[in-house]
């Protein structure tokens, strides 16, 4: 007997013989999974829905001067609609990091075939927001995964990213610093977020680790929007 | 970090505590181990969640806030009680003065409002606060005018989702229950109105508060007309102090609902069919002036009712996340159309002078005992048109609709027996 950890309905498993023989989580009702929606073809780097193969934003990263020089795969499990807008509000802005197992099974099934070498790269949250939100979920998700993490980097602004609009995102400079320097030749990083909305932050962690030698850097977040 | 309001002296504690092996939330007083979850930089309880975040790592601040004495307070007007009422109030007055808590059960339409009115006038004139807690915010939202107009001299505070009174002193305070987190032992008086309705019926968490916002040795009166079986078993073994009022103001008996026997209603709606004996019992209502409330078990089986009955009444179904609830509802009151298709949301807290009730597939399980005498409750409530017809279409006879037809024909007999019907 388990409740849901959204709805708080209890959830009934129905038996059959998958259910007997293989062992499976389930932390939302099948009510509230049918409400998330998994990300499925689009823009081939960043998962947006388009009907074009790479989309326009994807393209903007690609002429920039500073960014054309490595391109990004991204992957997000769902889109970002009113029901994960729901699920986010409860998981950051109430502080409910238990919500975060809700995703553990599609988080592993999406991993299960990654190959090594791999080092998992948490975006980092602010001391003063860590302290008020007492976890930094990104080092959570990554936690989910449980391959190797390097905790590395350092925030240095404290306003919230979905407060500002487009343009100040893509202005901002050194919002983020690495705290030594470190030798990642011949490694593929994945940088881990929970939303991926203009890849502003994603492309500017990227631009630092491009200096330490990596061969590929991917990044993995729980939604699109 | 969270705040209380505390009568005790101003100190601060942390959000979440060990007990031994096991954790309690200062907040919410929850001690499930299961509700509780590990972050990176304690434990916090998911329970309080909505109401901020109680951890090992945060402090809740419990303010003193003194009340100033008020030297008196009384009624606007004078209040006309019945003579059941008159005792139920005085049954009140005794039960505060002796410090236990009573439970005044009276039946749908009893005037269960007024008769506390005097018990709050003399804790209040005793320089108390009293708290009158409610788990619906409708309820908060009529009762605070008229409080404000009935008392005078007395500071009151509504607190409610949203309230912009939060922080505000007063001698009497109006609340949800919900909003009972924010006081640490402050209280010398609750009254608890429909103690047996959503969300605070069969919810540790609200029991807690009510706890938690009382100081220890104050009483609760309790106010109900369908009480929960916990608390029928405490009235049976003598546990709760009890008063009951079987009759309405007005006297007459409540209409004892007739049960009317119809094959499949749900999936004949679904198919767009609507059984012969519910058409023509609405049919017979049409030639009259009497409204109809139609209860439906769900959102689904009103829409499909309100598709059939669109062309030939009319009507309109309201449900919770209906758009212009209000709007609807405020229409049928003022007479704009005959028959109103609704969920169980309807089924306390709204008046309307002439009606008939039927519901439509009773025997669905949302529509408990409690639910049942709730609905019944709507029928026949104003003095000018005392009796009403009201039926309960099912498939089959369920214990519930038994239990209900039971309760309303022990309470009118009761009322009989005490020769006070009119």
């Amino acid at each position: 007997m388990r409740e849901c950890l959204y709805c708080g309905k209890i959830i009934d498993k129905t038996i059959s013989f998958t259910s007997i023989f293989k062992h499976s989580d389930t932390y939302l009702c099948t009510e509230c999974y049918g409400k998330l929606e998994k990300v499925q073809c689009g823009c081939q780097r960043c998962g947006k829905k388009t009907t074009e193969a790479i989309c326009s934003d994807c393209l903007y990263w690609e002429r920039l001067e500073e960014t054309k020089k490595y391109v990004i795969k991204n992957t997000s499990l769902y889109y970002y609609n009113e029901f994960a807008r729901n699920l986010v509000q409860q998981l950051k802005f109430l502080g409910d990091c238990k919500l975060l197992l809700v995703f553990k099974n599609d988080i592993l099934s999406l991993f299960k075939k990654v190959k090594k070498n791999i080092v998992l790269v948490p975006v980092p949250l602010h001391e003063e927001r860590l302290s008020e939100r007492g976890f930094n979920q990104s080092y959570l998700i990554a936690k989910l995964i449980g391959l190797p993490i390097l905790d590395i980097l350092v925030r240095n602004d404290n306003t919230k990213q979905s407060k500002k609009k487009k343009q100040e995102r893509l202005m901002l400079d050194n919002q983020y610093q690495l705290k030594h320097d470190v030798n990642l030749s011949g490694k593929t990083i994945i940088i881990i977020d929970d939303i991926y909305t203009t890849g502003a932050t994603i492309h500017k962690i990227a631009r630092l680790f491009y200096q330490t030698g990596v061969e590929q850097i991917y990044s993995f977040t729980l939604f699109r929007s | 970090m969270l705040r209380e309001f505390t009568s005790l002296t101003t100190n601060s504690v942390p959000g979440v505590i060990k007990q031994g092996k096991k954790y309690y939330c200062n907040r919410c007083g929850n001690k499930k181990l299961k509700d509780f979850y590990r972050d990176s930089l304690g434990v916090y309880c998911r329970n309080c969640l909505v109401f901020g975040k109680s951890a090992t790592y945060t402090k809740i601040i419990r303010e003193q806030i003194i009340i100033p004495k008020k030297d008196k307070c009384g009624l606007t007007k004078v209040i006309h009680l019945s003579d059941m009422q008159e005792l139920a109030s005085k049954h009140c007055v005794k039960a505060y003065k002796e410090g236990k808590n009573t439970l005044i059960y009276a039946v749908c339409g009893a005037g269960k409002t007024e008769i506390v009115y005097e018990v709050i006038l003399t804790a209040l004139n005793e320089g108390k606060v009293v708290g009158f807690a409610t788990p619906r915010k409708d309820v908060v939202l009529e009762l605070y005018p008229r409080f404000k107009r009935d008392f005078c001299q007395v500071e009151i505070v509504a607190l409610y989702g949203g309230s912009q009174d939060k922080g505000r002193l007063a001698n009497l305070y109006i609340t949800t229950t919900h909003q009972l987190i924010n006081f640490y032992q402050f209280f010398d008086l609750i009254i608890l109105d429909e103690v047996d309705a959503f969300p605070y019926y069969n919810n540790k968490m609200l029991e807690g508060f009510v706890q938690k916002a009382k100081k220890k040795k104050a009483p609760i009166i309790f106010l109900t007309a369908t009480p929960t079986r916990k608390i029928q078993y405490l009235m049976k073994t003598k546990q709760l102090d009890y008063f009951i009022i079987p009759l309405r103001f007005h006297r007459y008996p409540i209409p004892v609902p007739r049960v009317s026997l119809t094959s499949a209603t749900i999936t004949k709606l679904n198919k767009g069919v609507c059984p012969k004996k519910i058409l023509n019992w609405l049919e017979s209502k049409k030639s009259t002036s009497k409204q109809v409330f139609v209860f439906v078990p769900d959102i689904k089986s009103g829409i499909n009712l309100e598709k059939i009955l669109k062309p030939h009444f009319t009507c309109a179904f309201v449900y919770a996340e209906s758009p212009n609830r209000k709007q609807i509802i405020n229409d049928f009151r003022a007479g704009k159309f005959q028959l109103i298709i609704t969920t169980t949301i309807l089924e306390r807290g709204v008046t309307v002078s002439n009606v008939d009730v039927c519901i439509v597939g009773c025997d669905a399980e949302i529509f408990d005992e409690r639910a049942i005498v709730q609905i019944v409750g709507r029928a026949g409530r104003d003095k000018n048109y005392p009796t009403a017809d009201v039926v309960l279409f099912c498939d089959y006879y369920t214990r519930e609709i038994r239990k209900a037809i039971k309760q309303i024909k022990r309470m009118n007999k009761m009322a009989k027996r005490m020769k006070l019907l009119l």
